[in-house]
């Protein structure tokens, strides 16, 4: 008898359940019964168990019929890790590891890139003259393929290089690529991170660690529905109308996405690491105050650094990485950051974006030995200029949408900057507080009754703006 | 993997330090999670039991203060549960019905005592039958129904019922836990809170807006504001229909061919009637000369659309329904000065209407 999906879906619908942190479904229904479940079993076999069903309900909140996908994705890299293992020769090995790589980026690829792939090759014939109709097909983006797909080559590649050993306990494994704090949106955490942990998961839970993961998921959800959604909400209408920007408003459309942006997939990750430890796991930090770099390359030092770290150890270093000719070295960077940015989703404003990163990182190592001379001051307003410039790529949805905000920064039109003025005033404020404030995953967080108060104003603060607006993290997109 | 650097793309000597999050060495963490699970549940109870009991919507039966936004469909629900019996005749409609007074309609014998009106503003045809059926279900479908016709037959317009706390009672659902969530949610929205401040302001420190309708223990509605505002002679009615037209009227006269949707429920409506024994008659309501003079210069198919309507009524005339058209003063010798805007007649008018439906005036069957 088919499971009743539809049935199933349209319970978790009439709940308001998403796969997301800030609805109420999520805050006091699913989290507090995947928490007390988790701590109320026995032993570690039962939490692995609880916390991966808790986990593919929770996916099973965005679309019940895509957990089969990833349950598959799951199970090939499981098994494919366990071949390569064993394999009696290197080319065999090779051969899984190939197998599996195909597997992931074809996945990857049909549910990403198969319409945008087909859209332009349209495009190409019609240009050509050719008269070929490709047919349509409406093909929906799981959430979170592009991160756990990235997880699961991530423990194939490193089994295949004896960085880690696999596993022969599934649950464990189905854990460690479905755990709900970072399947949706990352942070992308290896397996070597997490195996030992999952391993020797905590009996009872320790105050300490709870807390701490109590302050950083409130943080984060602080981050994303206080600041993030609150500038999302006045700076979206003018992104769906750039013909009718003003300077003013298209300065408000540029600072505000990047902070935006910041503060969305920041936040996002601040609960993941949040929520992490609400289950006595520790996952790395993804955002290190990134706005503070002084160049390019501590930009990506401290921007999603799980995608970073992870571009670097499976595409740059397999690449060359650092060794060759320095033009060899400079040429994989614009490799590395042109695909990054096609990561990001099927359309030629990230691979746009991509390249151009890659080209800071190129302009940054060519005239490393001048930048690094420059005052802090200066480094870091020409590395924020070029990264916020860089965001009218990312956000835009054409490159033509791009070249339109541009062309409104510079038009002297100061029509309604009074009107406007409250709001550039909270702007400034927090672009200041960027430029200043440490990373929220590495503050020196006390327990003291004052934070606890704190703590539960912004919680309660939260949950009223949830219920005023409420919109899904934007690398969820992704 | 042991690059120590690696052009920008994480560099793995200088990430070490920050791989993980710091761990605080403090002994104050189950106190601290105590008093933060304390300090939240307390303001929420506080935001929950002031929302309660201020009640800004009108939610929750306990009339301490007087609501800023009424659930019409929730209060004449509850209004209808005070009743000693179930009516013997309902008046169902929008605001266009809410000045025909049930007691008039009793006392001139155009249907038997008790009587109820069930006319909920912006109400819609689906809306009409949804309360019918809420009789029929509980056995006591009425004797004489008067429903007038309303906007939704010249634009999508939504189910006001549907958007009522009282659905689920309605449809004869048991109010389950989403409905009670999502009621106490609101306490947790900018809009409730704000809401419930704006209560208190209006009870404790001025006044509440002049523009109110008060409901009667029967279900009909007492304009008093606009016999204040003309005592005080600070009303004009030709502006009150201009501000009329201009900020509700118009998207009302959105779609060119009549709503067969609408019309349909009209239609069930008339067929549930004459299964159950429900004497019923449909107005076509009356609209003031000087908005329909505007009007006919502004909607150029508006004539066309609106004997499309009452032809197509035509069709549901039995022995057991009749159609009033009543668009025009003159078929009920209406008063132009007994309106409050351009759709919105008065007592006075309510009252000329029943008289004619008696005499068979203005009925089209």
């Amino acid at each position: 008898m088919p499971l009743p999906v539809a049935s199933i879906q349209a319970t978790f619908d009439r709940l308001g359940c998403d796969a997301l942190f800030n609805t109420s479904c999520f805050l006091f229904l699913f989290l507090p019964i995947a928490l007390a479940g988790y701590w109320a079993v026995p032993n570690r076999r039962w939490k692995l168990a609880w916390i991966t069903a808790m986990s593919f309900i929770f996916y099973a909140f965005w679309d019940a019929r895509f957990v089969a996908l990833l349950a598959a994705s799951a199970v090939v890299d499981y098994s494919v890790a366990r071949r390569i293992a064993a394999a009696a020769t290197d080319v065999a090995r090779k051969r899984w590891l190939i197998g599996s790589i195909a597997f992931n980026l074809g996945v990857l690829g049909f549910f990403k890139y198969a319409v945008f792939a087909m859209e332009n090759a349209q495009s190409l014939f019609d240009l050509l003259g050719m008269g070929v109709k490709l047919p349509y097909y409406n093909i929906i983006l799981p959430v979170g393929i592009s991160f756990y797909t990235f997880q699961t080559m991530s423990y194939t590649i490193d089994v295949y290089r004896r960085v880690v050993d696999p596993t022969r306990d599934f649950v464990k494994y189905l854990a460690y690529v479905s755990l709900f704090p970072q399947l949706v949106a990352g942070p992308i955490v290896r397996y070597a991170t997490l195996s030992k942990q999952l391993d020797d998961l905590p009996r009872r839970p320790a105050a300490k660690i709870l807390a701490l993961g109590l302050t950083l998921f409130v943080l984060g959800l602080s981050k994303k529905v206080l600041i993030a959604d609150v500038i999302a909400y006045r700076i979206e209408p003018m992104w769906a109308d750039l013909a009718g920007l003003t300077t003013v408003t298209a300065w408000m459309a540029l600072m505000g996405y990047g902070l935006q942006l910041y503060f969305d997939f920041s936040g996002y990750s601040d609960m993941a690491i949040g929520l992490g430890a609400l289950l006595g796991l520790r996952f790395p930090i993804n955002f290190n105050a990134p706005y503070q770099a002084l160049n390019p390359a501590d930009f990506w030092r401290r921007w999603h650094i799980s995608l970073s770290t992870f571009l670097r150890d499976y595409l740059y270093i397999p690449l060359g990485g650092n060794r060759g000719a320095a033009s060899r070295v400079l040429i994989n960077l614009v490799i590395v950051m042109g695909l990054g940015g096609l990561w990001h989703g099927a359309n030629w404003t990230f691979i746009v974006w991509g390249l151009y990163q890659g080209g800071l990182l190129v302009l940054y190592q060519v005239t490393r030995a001048t930048w690094d001379g420059w005052p802090a001051w200066i480094q870091r307003g020409i590395t924020l200029a070029l990264i916020y410039f860089s965001w009218t790529i990312f956000r835009a949805s054409s490159l033509g949408d791009t070249a339109e905000l541009l062309s409104h920064l510079w038009s002297w039109d100061f029509t309604g900057l009074g009107m406007q003025l409250p709001f550039i005033g909270i702007l400034v404020a927090v672009f200041a507080f960027t430029l200043m404030a440490p990373a929220t995953a590495i503050l020196k967080i006390q327990f003291t009754l004052p934070r606890a108060v704190g703590l539960a104003i912004l919680f309660l603060a939260c949950v009223v703006m949830m219920n005023t607006i409420q919109s899904p993290f934007l690398y969820y997109q992704f | 993997m042991t690059e120590k650097s690696s052009a920008g793309l994480g560099d793995t000597a200088s990430r070490d330090k920050l791989d993980e999050v710091h761990v605080p060495d403090d002994d104050r963490a189950g106190p601290f999670m105590m008093q933060f699970a304390a300090v939240a549940i307390v303001i929420a109870l506080g935001v929950a039991g002031f929302y309660a009991t201020v009640d800004p919507h009108d939610k929750f039966p306990s009339d301490i203060y007087r609501p800023l936004i009424v659930d019409w469909t929730e209060s004449k629900l509850n209004l209808l549960d005070r009743q000693d019996e179930m009516p013997a005749t309902v008046i169902l409609g929008s605001s266009r019905a809410m000045a025909l007074e049930p007691k008039y309609i009793a006392q001139t014998g155009l249907g038997p005592a008790p009587a109820f009106s069930l006319a909920i503003p912006s109400s819609t045809s689906k809306d009409h039958k949804l309360l019918y059926d809420f009789f029929v279900a509980r056995d006591a479908a009425p004797d004489v129904m008067v429903v007038t016709l309303d906007m939704d037959v010249r634009a999508e317009v939504p189910s006001v019922a549907q958007g009522s706390a009282a659905y689920a009672r309605l449809t004869g659902r048991t109010p389950d836990i989403i409905d009670r969530v999502s009621q106490v949610g609101k306490a947790f929205s900018v809009g409730g809170i704000v809401d419930t401040g704006r209560v208190l302001y209006f009870n404790h420190v001025a006044a509440y807006p002049a523009e109110r309708m008060v409901l009667l223990e029967d279900g009909a509605t007492d304009f008093p504001f606009i016999a204040e505002r003309r005592a005080a002679g600070t009303f004009n009615l030709e502006s009150a229909i201009d501000a009329h037209l201009a900020a509700q009227v118009r998207p009302y006269y959105a779609t060119e061919e009549p709503s067969m949707v609408a019309l349909g429920y009209i239609e069930d409506l008339a067929h549930a009637a004459s299964a159950n024994g429900t004497r019923l008659h449909v107005i076509v309501p009356p609209v003031h000369p000087l908005l329909a003079e505007r009007l006919a210069v502004e909607v150029a198919w508006l004539a066309q659309h609106e004997e499309a309507v009452v032809d197509r009524l035509k069709g549901t005339c039995s022995s057991s329904v009749t159609i009033y058209d009543f668009r025009e003063l003159e078929t009920f010798g209406g008063d132009p000065e007994d309106f409050f805007d351009g759709w919105n007649y008065m007592e006075k008018n309510g009252r000329l209407l029943v008289d004619a439906m008696i005499e068979g005036t203005g009925s089209i069957c």
